[in-house]
């Protein structure tokens, strides 16, 4: 079971330049790849008309699109830290059967929940039973996409990946382009949900290719997620920081109701495109992770047990210092240049994009406030790494408490103090962290022996 | 509340054997005595029977864990716990320098009460431990193994910290039947209650230690693996040891007497730190009404017959007797020999004597009986056979002899004394068997055959040992002594108020 780890660092072992390429972009794939085409739609479907689709049409589907990639990453984000330590348990016990029932399951799961959920949410929307089907169908789609992509970094044919996200994304466009020039919205949504259904149908064929199984299906996750109920709640939190301040502002005055979805595309499309710049941190991350900093990682537990010295092992833990540093500053440095450039050229940005030229302080701010995200969501990505599970609940609650509080404060202030709320929120999550990592590390040999559990003697 | 609080460790009601025997006979023979029990052991199992049945006088039971931790929910690190922590650090490394008055310290405050500012978390998690711990590293010279530094240091001092913590039942008199973890228990005692405290020790429970030690293969080693002999101290073992012995002092250090069984032992005892007024030597002892009255055989059997009676277990040697039997099997092929001792507790040895009985062809003369009652075998041989390569007294070699059955025996614990007499009246009775070296098993063959061809000898050694015993092995007399130690310590101070 090496999946996605062993690829990339054989990938890296080699020399090339192709290679390193390949593992950037397989990376970035797999991190980003679904989020991304999901937001390359909105901006399409929704702001590049070339078909019949009128304003109003326009805006409900962007509605839709919205609020399906919101409630279907909150649905699934709250439990899916908790099921994914479920299957890491797994496959440390080598019970690699389980996983695949435990897949089965928990889509299974999510989609019960989801579709009550959803049909709760639509049935008082003023539209047509049909257009709201299908927007109940893209939610279910996407849900189910979430999950698949847990189980991603199982696989090593990126080969197979990229295929599967091409053709759903290539696919989904011609069919919603194609389908909408008569059909106008609901086919449109349709052709959309069918292109994200074909990559989460050929991603799946692949995962039952690769895991074998004894049982079809299986609810054992359900106790571990009682068991992990700190991450269910870092989930949560999580998700409620991520998506408070856009609510905040839907609700507010500068919000409107586009068929009965309450909506801010002022804020809302400064967030989602800001957010696209996350791209290149998650990436590189992803990267460093799987190859040197888990090296390193790997050395500091296995010389523990090897019977050395304090001394030596205080030794490997210097390397995992060293490599989290040049992790972080790699990051830094291309983050940094990647959210300055496009600060520097928001006004061409926001032409290219159709956006409102109002909206250039606000895309600013909301890049700045991106780059300082992609660096808070690193930090807990390693904390949770170290199983720092009351850090990381702290960071989460950090981020969503102070991102309630400061976006409020900017909708009284006015517009120009947009997006500052969410940078605040950002920072006050990223400093809670970074300090309680750095701590963490300092003391990496307290929590590796004093922490550790004492079992009763079989 | 009791009058004697006994405090076990891994013996009555659990196992049988000696120790057990003694227990059970002690409190059976003072009938107008409340006993009560404790039991260390390491982990709750399952289900453990009940080896003996529990007298009328035994009024309570208890078993406690050694390794069996409830590590609560921690409390925040208030002032509290920072000066509990601070005078235990200092009473730690007084007793490590070997004073042991700064015991009591100790062991007021770590308890069991409610108000105890440290708990078991504090002790097995908190970052003072950890701190401490990691002091106590750096003062080792050379740079030992620290993942088994750590889990040592664990192993160590939770199972004390976890006894510190252990409620003891009200009693007038504590007594411990062994150092190690009941004379520890015993000490906390001593010391809490201000009742007297006596030890009695069968075997020299540091130097069984140290054998285990050594023979262990799960304690990790710091020398490196040649075949070179070096004096290099092997850090991890010096370490188990050291604990042990200084658990062993501190017992003697606060025993108000301490016992043994033979003189050999006592001097033991006094080497180890024993202070030398304290101790005292009440030897075992048996009934001799019940043994006396055995039906016995005038003459020798042809063929003979042996009797090998104990445990079915490693440390008795049990293989060494059958080898010896195949060598006697020479010259009588229809020798009969009985092992009459309870096979249930090393099952594997048992089943590799078994093996080894039939690979010798041995399966005509060797019958095993399991677990019998002492009085129904001595009517049947000849010889009672000791093969043991570790032992204290025995209390068979005193049955054998009271029934007139001369002995063959290793010269392991108070063997040589019990059959060659210890103080030189006791000597000039004459020998009641025959001593041969450990595992040797030509000696032993030759000794029985000196014994069996030689019926004069045979009947003068048979005299020896029923007056030896008669002399001075009578339960009668182990008992009074023990009632009047019991009475003297009741009465040495004033009651605790309940």
């Amino acid at each position: 079971m090496a999946g996605i780890g062993f690829r990339l660092r054989e990938l890296a072992q080699k020399e090339s330049l192709w290679a390193t390429l390949q593992v950037h972009i397989y990376s970035a794939m797999i991190s980003s790849g679904p989020w991304v085409i999901t937001i390359l739609n909105l901006f399409i479907i929704s702001l590049w008309n070339p078909g019949a689709m009128d304003d109003v049409d326009r805006a409900t589907m962007f509605c839709m699109i919205s609020y399906a990639m919101a409630f279907s990453f909150v649905i699934t984000g709250t439990v899916s830290l908790a099921f994914t330590r479920y299957l890491a348990d797994q496959v440390y016990q080598e019970k690699y059967e389980e996983l695949l029932p435990a897949l089965n399951g928990f889509l299974l799961f999510i989609l019960t929940a989801a579709s009550v959920v959803g049909y709760l949410f639509v049935r008082p929307l003023p539209l047509s039973a049909f257009v709201k089907f299908c927007g109940l169908l893209l939610f279910l789609a996407l849900s189910c996409l979430w999950v698949i992509m847990i189980y991603l970094s199982t696989l090593r044919d990126y080969v197979a990946i990229t295929t599967a996200f091409a053709l759903g994304a290539v696919g989904g466009w011609a069919l919603a382009l194609g389908l909408g020039k008569g059909g106008g919205l609901a086919l449109r949504l349709l052709g959309f949900t069918f292109g994200q259904l074909v990559t989460a149908a050929l991603l799946a064929l692949r995962l039952f290719k690769e895991l074998g199984a004894y049982t079809a299906v299986h609810f054992r996750f359900l106790p571990a997620i009682r068991r992990y109920s700190t991450l269910v709640a870092v989930g949560i939190l999580y998700h409620a920081g991520f998506w408070v301040d856009k609510v905040l502002f839907w609700r507010s005055p500068y919000g409107m109701r586009i068929s009965g979805f309450a909506i801010c595309p002022f804020y809302d499309t400064a967030l989602f495109f800001a957010q696209l710049t996350m791209i290149p941190t998650i990436t590189l991350f992803l990267v460093h992770i799987e190859t040197h900093f888990f090296e390193t990682y790997r050395e500091y537990y296995r010389e523990c047990v090897r019977k050395l010295p304090l001394a030596g092992i205080l030794a490997s833990k210097i390397k995992i210092h060293q490599s989290l540093r040049q992790g972080l500053e790699l990051i830094l440095k291309y983050q940094g240049a990647v959210s300055l450039l496009a600060i520097a050229s928001a006004e061409s940005l926001v032409a290219l994009f159709h956006l409102d030229p109002a909206q250039i302080p606000l895309l600013r701010i909301a890049l700045l406030g991106a780059f300082v995200q992609s660096l808070m969501h690193v930090i807990l990505i390693l904390v949770l790494y170290f199983d720092l599970q009351k850090v990381a609940l702290a960071m989460t609650a950090a981020f969503a408490f102070s991102n309630f509080l400061l976006t409020r404060l900017t909708i009284e202030m006015g517009v120009p103090a947009f997006g500052y709320g969410y940078l605040g929120a950002c920072f006050c999550a990223l400093v809670v962290g970074y300090v309680a990592l750095d701590r963490a590390v300092a003391n990496l040999e307290y929590y590796t022996f004093a922490k550790q559990p004492i079992l009763p003697v079989a | 509340m009791s009058d004697v609080c006994l405090i076990l460790e891994g013996t009555f009601p659990f196992v049988v054997g000696g120790v057990s025997a003694w227990v059970y006979d002690l409190i059976r023979g003072l009938p107008d005595l409340k006993f009560s029990v404790i039991h260390i052991s390491p982990m709750p199992t399952t289900f453990r029977e009940l080896k003996y049945e529990f007298p009328k006088n035994l009024v309570f039971f208890e078993e406690t864990y050694l390794f069996d931790y409830q590590i609560e929910k921690r409390g925040s690190w208030s002032w509290r716990k920072r000066r509990a922590w601070k005078e235990l650090a200092r009473a730690y490394r007084d007793l490590l320098r070997g004073r042991m008055n700064a015991f009591p310290t100790l062991a007021r405050w770590i308890h069991g009460g409610i108000d105890c500012p440290l708990n078991l978390h504090d002790f097995a998690h908190s970052e003072p431990t950890w701190k401490f711990i990691l002091s106590q590293y750096h003062r080792e010279k050379g740079h030992p193994s620290f993942i088994d530094y750590f889990w040592t240091w664990r192993l160590l001092h939770l199972p004390l910290i976890q006894l510190l913590r252990t409620p003891l039942p009200e009693a007038s008199v504590y007594h411990a039947v062994s150092t190690g973890y009941a004379g520890f228990l015993a000490s906390i005692a001593r010391v809490r209650t201000q009742r007297p405290m006596l030890l009695t020790e069968h075997g020299i429970y540091t130097r069984e230690r140290k054998m285990e030690i050594f023979q262990s293969s799960w304690i990790h080693s710091e020398l490196p693996k040649s075949l070179a002999i070096t004096t290099t101290r092997d850090f991890f073992r010096d370490w188990w040891i050291r604990t042990f012995s200084w658990m062993s002092r501190l017992t003697y250090t606060y025993a108000d007497a301490i016992l043994t069984l033979f003189e050999r032992n006592r001097l033991l005892q006094i080497e180890e730190g024993a202070g030398a007024s304290k101790t005292r030597v009440i030897p075992n002892g048996v009934v001799l009404s019940r043994l006396r009255n055995i039906p016995r055989p005038g003459g020798l059997h042809v063929p003979p017959r042996l009797l090998f009676f104990g445990r079915v277990v490693p440390i008795k040697d049990v293989k060494t007797f059958v080898k010896v039997i195949k060598e006697l099997t020479v010259i009588w092929p229809n020798l009969e020999a009985r092992i009459a001792g309870p096979t249930d507790e090393d099952v594997p040895y048992y089943q590799e004597c078994e093996q080894l009985v039939r690979s010798l062809q041995l399966g005509q003369n060797i019958r095993f009986l399991g677990r019998v009652e002492a009085e129904t075998v001595y009517a049947w041989p000849d010889l009672l056979v000791l093969t043991s390569i570790s032992e204290a007294q025995p209390l068979v070699i005193l049955e054998a002899n009271a029934c007139g059955i001369p002995v063959v025996a290793t010269d392991v614990g108070a063997c040589r004394e019990l059959l060659e007499g210890a103080a030189p009246a006791d000597r000039a009775l004459g020998p009641s068997g025959l001593i041969t070296p450990v595992g040797d098993v030509a000696a032993l063959a030759r000794s029985i055959r000196t014994l069996m061809e030689n019926p004069v000898l045979y009947k003068r050694m048979a005299f020896a040992g029923r007056q030896r015993v008669n002399r001075s092995y009578r339960q009668e007399v182990l008992l009074a002594e023990y009632q009047s130690l019991y009475e003297n310590a009741m009465e040495a101070q004033p009651p605790w108020p309940a």
